[in-house]
């Protein structure tokens, strides 16, 4: 499937975001200290009274223990240095042209450390062990010396069992499913348990000593729960709301600075980056466990360090980072700090693909001792995918030699606006159906708004399928100076604010293309499509910024 | 000239100039994540009022949309998280819009997965195909490189072929 039919299908189902109205952007502009919406002031001394009863029962229920370094799930417990061991992961490789979402190859092995080749397990395999409807993550669990499908989060802390989603009826899917069950599955007894079951989505949280957390809410949408759940008794509690592992304890954000969530290791420890992404911002790499943040690097953007996590997991040689790119993975502990083990024996890369990555998700201990397995598979090359990968090659010379017949409007002359054309517009999506108007001459039609103002706002250009071939877009102001900008996925940009698309209609389907539109002040403007086989224009006027919401 | 040595009436304005812009893209940010129109509405204010609080410490060449996204995408996040909180204290009704009309059944099956995700996977699906950014945006906002960008939000994808298999597998 390609990327701008995935985004027509995914804002299809999510539909466009109401006109909302805009923010009051400083409390001067509210005439009060603090403009709270819609009233939650008057609520929020008795929210801070319950939120404060909350908090203080919360940390009595959970027993905060402070940093400490878990032992292994799996049974395996060491001590920390005691190499060389084998570091369970899901390595993924991926591979991608322009326009498409990418190929994705998932392999189950073990990164030596700490010399870091990486072996494919040619033994991993969950065939016959119930999966969960949602997830298909997998895990390596020592305990049982085999892969089983779960992920650092629904495994057992024992490493025996693990848990997972059931849809109901048998089959259904969550477009028609009625109820959903949690399970308990001991891979060792292959004994199956049904612990929860409720006519409600659920997303399975974590299984920490404290119990199996998650979260429900309608199958409808609707308000969230979190409940945790005794696995041995059965018993259900609601859970405080700080057993979110995405919570960053504001202590940690000083100066309401920004956060983002890294991964969770599975044992109570969330790793965090405090601090953006600007070239030579400093930035902190921390672990949050129980309201406590300890910080792993400090550092600054761009700096040699490379240090990028982005999964984590924990065992007793300390905390496993993979790392953005898979070229190295990274050990924290609280004795020997921050540690590197560069890895070997990555896929080859595949050829046809103009972006090709690869990464490491820890999946389970570092066990004893080095792994033999098999070199890793790389991907088929581009020729695999349909459609074709690549967009056709287009030569633009032809059409940027044609002439531009956009003319100047003399001074005080009415903007001639193209008037509103009513469309039929079928498309391949899941509502087969666009946009059920265009302004211009046709083929091709500028679509997606019906007012124009100066700055970015999105725009939308229509295709009749009785026109299949490429076609140039260009455009100007007609009453005056200023720019007209285009932007776009799937777009070729060229000389002189012009741009290219390579792909149109497919029949007998229309062709939609999505970009950016920003004229850059407010005038009229003219916007010309160049085919193999016909010139047409469009002439939209643009009111004064910025673009209204929505 | 540092931000924080302006005066208070000149950062308004130059908070205002930076910040009026980027509320179109902040307000379908809100409402890609929590598909609901007054909670967007809140959760976009409550965000301008933080950036407004951390503007003075804000880097002159910082890249200012990154910057406000990301307080709004941790805002949204807090907001969904803590749902079940307002929702059980003042007994809201449902706090979900019930999606656009006559969507057929592989788009509610996408909606219903998109609302599955965890929330750090939603951002970066809502990030790239419902805010259309370049993955390196895309990474800015979620605090990672571009490449690791490109691996959540394919880990979304993947999470998703899952959820709704047939639609996303049938091309």
């Amino acid at each position: 499937m390609r990327e701008n039919e995935f985004r027509d299908r995914l804002r299809d189902a999510l539909g466009e975001p109401p006109r909302l109205p805009a923010p009051q952007l400083t409390p001067s502009d509210a005439g009060v200290s603090r403009g709270y919406p819609r009233g939650m002031a008057l609520l929020a001394v008795g929210l801070a009274v319950l939120l404060v009863l909350a908090l203080v029962a919360s940390r009595i229920a959970l027993r905060p223990t402070g940093m400490t370094q878990p032992g292994a799930r799996g049974g395996v417990a060491m001590p920390a240095d005691a190499f060389p061991c084998s570091l369970a992961v899901e390595a993924i490789s991926t591979a991608q042209n322009p326009g498409q979402i990418a190929v994705t190859s998932v392999s189950l092995g073990f990164v030596n450390i700490p010399g870091g080749g990486f072996q494919v397990d040619p033994a991993a395999t969950v065939v016959g062990l119930p999966v969960d409807a949602i997830t298909g993550q997998n895990f390596y669990s020592a305990a049982l010396k085999r892969w089983v499908p779960a992920s650092i989060q629904t495994i057992s802390p024992d490493g025996l069992s693990y848990t997972y989603v059931k849809l109901l009826p048998a089959g259904a899917t969550l477009s028609n499913a009625t109820s959903s069950e949690v399970h308990v599955f001991d891979v060792a007894k292959n004994a199956d348990r049904k612990v929860w079951s409720g006519a409600s989505n659920v997303q399975l949280i974590r299984w920490d000593s404290a119990g199996i957390l998650f979260a429900v809410w309608p199958f409808r949408g609707g308000a969230v729960l979190l409940w945790r759940i005794d696995p041995v008794t059965g018993a259900i509690s609601q859970a405080p709301m700080d057993a979110d592992p995405t919570r960053v304890p504001i202590s940690a954000l000083p100066g309401g600075g920004s956060s983002s969530y890294l991964g969770s290791d599975g044992h109570g420890q969330d790793v965090q980056r405090l601090g953006s992404r600007d070239k030579g911002t400093k930035y902190s790499i921390v672990v949050v466990a129980s309201g406590r943040v300890t910080t792993l690097y400090t550092g600054t953007v761009g700096d040699s360090m490379d240090f990028d996590p982005v999964a984590v997991y924990s065992d007793g040689h300390g905390m496993w980072l993979g790392n953005s790119g898979g070229s190295r993975i990274w050990l924290w502990s609280p004795s020997s700090g921050l540690r590197s083990f560069p890895v070997t024996g990555l896929p080859p890369s595949p050829s046809g693909y103009a972006f090709t990555s690869f990464a490491f998700i820890p999946a389970g201990v570092c066990v004893p001792g080095t792994f033999a397995g098999v070199a890793a598979p790389g991907l088929p090359p581009a020729t695999t995918p349909t459609p074709s990968p690549s967009p056709p090659q287009v030569d633009w010379a032809p059409l940027i030699a044609k002439p531009l017949n956009l003319q100047q409007l003399s001074s005080g002359a009415r903007c001639p606006v193209s008037t509103k054309v009513d469309l039929v517009v079928t498309t391949n999506g899941p509502k087969k159906g666009g946009p059920n108007y265009g302004f211009g001459q046709g083929p091709v039609y500028i679509s997606g708004q019906t007012s124009w103002y100066a700055g970015t706002q999105g725009v939308i250009f229509l295709t009749d399928p009785k026109y299949t071939g490429p076609v140039l877009v260009r455009g100007m102001r007609l009453d005056g100076t200023g720019s007209l900008t285009l932007s776009g996925e799937g777009a070729t940009t060229l000389a002189n604010g012009a741009i290219g698309l390579a792909e149109t209609s497919s029949p007998p389907y229309w062709g939609i293309w999505f970009g950016m539109l920003t004229p850059s002040a407010p005038g009229c403007y003219g916007i010309q499509f160049d085919g193999t086989s016909f010139s047409s224009s469009a002439v939209i006027g643009v009111s004064p910024g910025p673009v209204p919401p929505g | 000239m540092a931000l924080d040595a302006l005066t208070d009436a000149n950062r308004d304005r130059l908070f205002a100039d930076l910040v009026t812009p980027l509320v179109p893209a902040a307000q379908r940010l809100a409402y890609g994540m929590l598909q609901n129109a007054h909670d967007s509405e809140d959760a976009v204010q409550e965000a301008t009022f933080k950036a407004w609080r951390a503007f003075p410490r804000l880097r002159e060449d910082a890249n200012h949309r990154a910057w406000f996204l990301t307080i709004v995408a941790n805002e949204c996040k807090q907001r969904r998280r803590n749902r079940w909180w307002s929702i059980l204290k003042l007994a809201a009704p449902d706090h979900q819009d019930p999606g656009p009309q006559g969507l057929d059944g592989t788009s509610i099956d996408l909606r219903r997965a998109v609302t599955r995700l965890p929330a750090d996977m939603k951002l970066a699906i809502v990030l790239r195909y419902y805010l259309d950014l370049e993955f390196e945006d895309v990474g800015r906002v979620l605090g990672v490189s571009d490449k690791a960008a490109k691996a959540r939000v394919h880990r979304a994808l993947i999470r998703l072929r899952v959820d709704a298999g047939e639609m996303l597998n049938d091309a």
